[in-house]
């Protein structure tokens, strides 16, 4: 007797604490609802793929969109797939934006969004030189400012295609950030001239910067051959990195900001003055640096400085 | 050759922790086979995943996170197992299901994690720091330590629990002290061979050294030398053929098995052969 009434207590609790959960939602979404009444415009719903994108996304469409992430910031994009969630949400969305260039090849079609943003169309794309893993092409456009300013008019077209009544606005953003992009484009070209920098070799840790490369005259080699930074490390490419470190006679290996920096470590451990320096590819972010407010141009100067140790140019 | 392989620091740093966990797994792996527990390195490093998957959760160091939670769960498993008598395997099979899914789950509530997880499941042996070295050196030393003073009891034990019981040694507090000694030890290889590969260093050599028929202490001595060679062989096999260091150092322990397996055959079939022409010529005189 006691058994069973201590059951249904339990049972009870249960039923009150979903039903509570339950309760929480709708609560917001009606203080959501709310707040959209009182401004009178309603936000257009957008949903970027990952990172960079999404950063893109809410500096085109500023306060006018309601703009949020399939990817989880902090997570690798590479070999992504959404959960039932993540489709769902994508597919109430007024817009999908993504980066195009085969990063999304894998999931995007089953997101089967009401209109897509595609920012890599009708850029002239790289076609993979490591072991091609989803797509043909190299995906790490947003590492070359030029090319971001091209995803830029891209997702601005798309935003005024969807939302027209607000075009002068996106226009307006869209035009100050590539102003940014374009000093920011001036940084890295003066920073990592020929002049100012002793080497034009570095060695990243995946293949993401084959577009800042060509764009800025410099040379990519990478610790894992690919283009994604997963996988077992095998001996024989420790070894040939060292070796290769040793003779472009360069004693900086980059690692990243959301993988094990350990074999970038074991390399560098080999080296004459070896050091270790995270070169961020920007496919993500840390949810600290997310909070610190941290977003894309300052990961590129960040980015910049970093290339500029490992090149050893001089300081300006 | 060996030379050319062995004057970078990673490989040292790889034969020596191979080596020093070889050792370490090999010996506290054939009690875990005399006791028939076989698949409980498998299952501590389970757990020992999800104890991975719950520090890089809560932002809590993740090796340590896997020390505390494995050994806790391999305790509490211990206790259940003692308090409502179910059997060894089914313990392991709890311990497993649930070190994983534990670890799933976090990776699905996370949105999936920054570091690299397979670098836990395959391990990286060729990626261990100094540090960790040390910790891998010091840590063996210890088990091993202790394993030698308790060996004599924990043999008793794993023959015969229940005698070992009234002959007065303290059963339940050394089935304790083991199996804490155990977890250590999985968590220690874990960055090594991974977590799929672990109950392979901990029952292959063991298994071959069982089939060489002799007492307790060569046994373990031909385990241990076994578990040794395999680590070596691997790494250096691993290097000239551009192989994957844990898998290849588990394919080499299974070839030596099936080695040992095949000239015991032929060996007794020549025994054989000549006991039965020994016969006949008897027979015939």
């Amino acid at each position: 007797m006691q058994r069973s009434s201590s059951i249904l207590i339990g049972l009870t609790l249960v039923i009150i604490l979903v039903s509570n959960t339950g309760a929480i939602f709708p609560a917001s979404s009606i203080n959501r609802i709310n707040a959209i009444a009182e401004t009178k415009t309603p936000k257009i719903k957008i949903v970027a793929s990952f990172f960079p994108i999404y950063e893109f996304v809410k500096r085109v469409g500023g306060d006018k969109i309601d703009a949020s992430v399939l990817i989880p910031v902090g997570a690798e994009p590479h070999d992504f797939d959404p959960t039932i969630q993540q489709i769902q949400n994508a597919q109430t969305a007024a817009a999908v934006v993504y980066n195009g260039a085969g990063m999304e090849t894998t999931w995007i079609n089953k997101v089967n969004p009401k209109f897509v943003i595609d920012s890599s169309k009708g850029l002239n794309l790289l076609s993979t030189n490591g072991p091609e893993i989803h797509a043909p092409t190299d995906p790490h456009i947003w590492l070359d400012p030029i090319l971001v300013i091209h995803q830029v008019e891209n997702i601005r077209d798309g935003l005024i295609e969807v939302d027209p009544k607000n075009a002068i606005y996106y226009k307006n953003n869209a035009q100050s950030f590539i102003g940014q992009l374009k000093s920011l484009d001036v940084a890295i070209r003066g920073n990592l001239s020929s002049s100012n920098c002793a080497k034009r070799d570095f060695i990243a840790f995946h293949n993401a910067f084959g577009y800042f490369a060509k764009e800025y005259g410099l040379k990519q080699h990478s610790i894992h051959e690919g283009l994604t930074p997963e996988g077992e490390i095998l001996p024989q490419r420790l070894v040939e990195v060292v070796q290769l470190a040793n003779k472009i006679g360069i004693n900086v290996i980059y690692s990243e900001d959301l993988i094990d920096p350990r074999s970038a470590q074991a390399i560098a451990d080999e080296i004459p003055n070896g050091k270790v320096i995270v070169l961020s590819p920007i496919e993500g972010i840390k949810p600290q640096e997310q909070q610190q407010g941290i977003g894309y141009l300052a990961k590129m100067y960040q980015d910049l400085s970093d290339l500029e140790e490992g090149l050893q140019c001089k300081k300006s | 050759m060996l030379f050319e392989i062995f004057q970078y620091g990673f490989m040292q740093r790889a034969l020596i922790s191979g080596i020093a966990v070889a050792i370490s797994c090999s010996v506290i792996g054939l009690f875990l086979v005399l006791r028939r527990q076989s698949l409980y390195g498998d299952a501590l490093s389970h757990v020992a995943f999800g104890g991975i998957a719950i520090g890089l959760f809560a932002n809590i160091s993740p090796i340590w996170m896997a020390f505390i939670v494995s050994i806790s769960a391999s305790l509490g498993i211990t206790k259940l197992r003692q308090s409502t008598k179910i059997q060894a395997d089914s313990a392991v099979a709890v311990l497993l299901s649930s070190g994983l899914a534990i670890g799933v789950v976090l990776i699905g509530l996370a949105g999936g994690f920054s570091l690299d997880l397979y670098s836990f499941l395959f391990g990286s042996i060729l990626l261990i720091s100094s540090q960790d070295q040390a910790m891998i050196l010091i840590i063996t030393a210890i088990v091993l330590v202790i394993m030698y003073k308790i060996y004599r009891k924990l043999m008793y034990i794993a023959f015969d629990e229940e005698q070992a019981n009234v002959s007065g040694i303290d059963v339940t507090k050394l089935n304790y002290l083991f199996i804490v000694l155990a977890s250590v030890t999985v968590i220690t290889s874990l960055r090594l061979v991974g977590v799929l590969l672990i109950s392979s260093l901990i029952v292959i050599p063991n298994i071959t050294a069982v089939m060489f028929g002799k007492g307790f202490k060569k046994t373990a001595l031909i385990s241990i030398i076994i578990a040794v060679l395999s680590v070596i062989a691997g790494i250096v096999i691993s290097y000239i053929m551009n192989l994957a260091p844990g898998g290849t150092i588990v394919i080499i322990s299974v070839a030596g098995y099936l080695t040992t397996i095949i000239t015991k055959y032929i060996f007794n079939r020549i025994n054989g052969t000549s006991i039965k022409m020994r016969l006949e010529k008897t027979s015939s005189n």
